[in-house]
């Protein structure tokens, strides 16, 4: 798996978030009363100390050899080097979903799609070259999505008396 | 004296009692499992605890952090694989002794001496940790900016294989943690007319983000980056507590939880450099050393009852100075800070039935801790079956309603995705999570403590030095600084 290379890259956004932080620092009044910090010391302090950490690590690394060059590749893993990267964005991809529909759709239908989804994306992406998918075990994983929503829901909501977002009908 | 009998009667009540042992069986549960740690499962069960009274709730995190730490034997003995980082040394003899078909003699062993281990290093936290906070007191806010700068320091070291790495981390944790109103002018920093950051990030979404998301995207991940997960072929026999021969090797039961003690105690030196002290001292002490590794019970005796024994040895610096040691502690002392209690010296004056509670309920859940495997072990082993993508699933679903549920604020569940994907990137790159969050939860007290040390001494930078305790954590901590940098150029130095 490529781990260095992209080392470097996140070497690069830290240091743009730092930069960044420190720029809308310079707009935090910088007077103190009675000799004590100002409120833009910490944050300028701080973002800068970042900022300068972050390139001594880029120097040691780029020196040590290790910014910049790859990684072996796994020996041991089952699935091409692009299938990680793929169920790693679409399940952080169903998250965000998530979290937008979950007011609008109400917690019950939201999380039995997530978790619907979420399993379904990691199966198909899993699945063996020629392995078909069985009408069967479509049906059980809805199941199980809606069973576990509607569970939890009661849990959660009659339980430990935790207000989640319904729509309203039926009381889901 | 008083204090201890009402905080007898906070704990045990039916309900109280109740809610440690679901939190220990929840915890034995996720150790069980690989890949989730203690500092996960408390992370996830954080959420539960907050309409509960403050013994209530840190009892049920202190069940999961207890038991968390045991049930990291169950897949070391069978999968040969440590469930939390703490097990490791318990692989180098259970597993063996699994494969000649003992899985249960092993695992036998393993609650017993997890079990004492637990019991020794809860008498010690309450002998010790009143005369250390008795001691603190005497602390002002220089020493309080000394000591959050000597937590920072000794954590950031710790949790990353690069000093500098861990510093940036630890930094990234202090610079979030300016966000919200200024504590002492009340100046608006980075909350961009955001309602929701007008108090600062709220600590729930960061710890779950950074210690329970984080961890599942790197399962997912792992699932098809490392091989097929080898499940156990190991036959199970009677797995029941083995008093007599855990109780025959009383030398070394207690020289590792001393060692476990001592080495949770110490800020930083956690996890699994306990259990590998007290291995490698069992291993000298021991008339067979020849036979370390090869299925010994004496080996297992040494690595569990120090790995439980850690984590009474941790919460001293945790409750008598808020410093936590390691991530597990650090979320542990987000959840007191979420109930509104801050860890320290005067959390023993002002909150003595409080603090005093925590104590016993740390004596319930290792009793617990022992029950629940005692009776309940085959079905930890059933747990191992549970297919991974269901687990991650269910896992993703806790975090979003648990943040969500408490306080309906979608935002929350942003913040935590930010933070879960950050984890995940300061992981892979070894900058480590544990100095983030241990940087957002000291932010605040450093800065609001020089900011009024140097109020009182009217802008006199000198007050850090002038004082002894302040000096010697300055001092300590930079000794650390510097003894850790020695060691990680001998380390990328050829030929040392």
């Amino acid at each position: 798996m490529v781990k260095t290379r992209s080392d470097a890259l996140f070497h690069l956004v830290l240091l743009a978030l730092a930069g960044w932080f420190l720029q809308q620092a310079w707009h935090l009044p910088a007077n103190a009363a009675g000799g004590s910090l100002s409120p833009a010391f910490f944050p300028r302090a701080i973002s800068s100390a970042i900022v300068l950490l972050l390139l001594i690590s880029m120097v040691r690394g780029l020196i040590a050899g290790t910014l910049l060059t790859r990684d072996a590749t796994n020996e041991e893993a089952t699935a091409p080097a692009w299938v990680p990267v793929v169920a790693w964005g679409a399940v952080a991809l169903l998250l965000v979903f998530y979290a937008m529909l979950l007011e609008p759709l109400g917690y019950v239908i939201s999380t039995a799609l997530f978790l619907f989804l979420c399993v379904a994306i990691v199966s198909v992406l899993s699945r063996q070259r020629g392995e078909s998918i069985a009408i069967g075990r479509v049906l059980m994983l809805a199941l199980f999505a809606a069973t576990v929503s509607v569970a939890i829901f009661l849990i959660f909501s009659v339980g430990f008396e935790i207000v989640l977002p319904t729509i309203g009908v039926m009381g889901v | 004296m008083g204090d201890y009998l009402e905080a007898l009667g906070l704990v045990f009540q039916w309900h109280v009692l109740l809610v440690i042992g679901a939190g220990t069986l929840l915890g034995l549960i996720m150790g069980a499992l690989p890949g989730l740690t203690a500092a996960m499962a408390i992370a996830l069960l954080l959420p539960l605890t907050f309409g509960m009274p403050p013994v209530m709730g840190m009892g049920m995190l202190l069940g999961t952090l207890c038991g968390a730490i045991a049930g990291g034997s169950v897949s070391a003995t069978l999968l040969n694989i440590p469930g939390t980082p703490s097990s490791v040394a318990t692989t180098l003899d259970a597993f063996p002794m699994a494969r000649r078909g003992e899985a249960g003699r092993a695992l036998g062993i393993c609650i017993v001496a997890s079990f004492i281990g637990g019991i020794f290093s809860a008498v010690v936290l309450s002998l010790l940790a009143p005369p250390i906070a008795d001691f603190a007191l005497r602390f002002g806010p220089a020493e309080y900016f000394a000591l959050s700068v000597f937590g920072l320091v000794i954590i950031a070291s710790v949790s990353s294989k690069s000093l500098i790495k861990g510093l940036v981390a630890g930094l990234i944790g202090l610079l979030i943690a300016t966000v919200g109103t200024d504590p002492v002018a009340g100046v608006q920093r980075y909350t961009f007319n955001n309602l929701s950051l007008l108090t600062g990030v709220n600590l729930l979404p960061a710890l779950i983000g950074l210690f329970a998301v984080s961890q599942v995207l790197k399962d997912v991940v792992d699932y098809f980056s490392g091989g097929p997960v080898e499940h156990s072929k190991n036959k199970m026999d009677h797995a029941r507590p083995r008093w007599m021969e855990t109780l025959r090797h009383w030398k070394v039961l207690a020289s590792s939880s001393v060692i476990g003690t001592i080495v949770g105690a110490i800020p930083g030196a956690g996890g699994s450099i306990g259990s590998f002290l007290s291995y490698d001292q069992a291993k000298k002490m021991s008339k067979t050393p020849e036979k370390f590794g090869t299925g010994h019970p004496e080996g297992i005796v040494a690595s569990e009852s120090s790995n439980n024994a850690l984590v009474g040895g941790a919460l001293i610096p945790m409750l008598t100075l808020g410093i936590p040691g390691e991530a597990a502690t650090a979320v542990l002392m987000g959840g007191l800070m979420i109930q509104g209690i801050s860890p320290g010296p005067t959390l023993f004056t002002d909150n003595g039935s409080i603090i005093y509670g925590i104590f016993i309920a740390f004596f319930v859940a290792n009793i617990f801790m022992l029950l629940i495997q005692w009776f309940g072990i085959q079905l930890f082993v059933k747990v191992l079956q549970v297919p991974r993508k269901l687990l991650m699933a269910l896992i993703l679903m806790f975090c979003v309603i648990g943040v969500y549920a408490v306080d309906a604020d979608i935002f929350n569940v942003y913040l935590m995705l930010g933070f879960g994907v950050l984890g995940y990137f300061l992981n892979r790159y070894d900058f480590g999570t544990a100095p983030v969050i241990l940087g957002l939860i000291l932010g605040p007290i450093a800065e609001s403590n020089i900011r009024r040390a140097l109020l009182l001494s009217g802008g006199d930078w000198s007050v850090l030095v002038t004082r002894p305790i302040s000096l010697t954590f300055l001092l300590v901590s930079a000794a650390f600084l510097f003894f850790t940098l020695w060691q990680n150029r001998r380390q990328t130095t050829p030929h040392s």
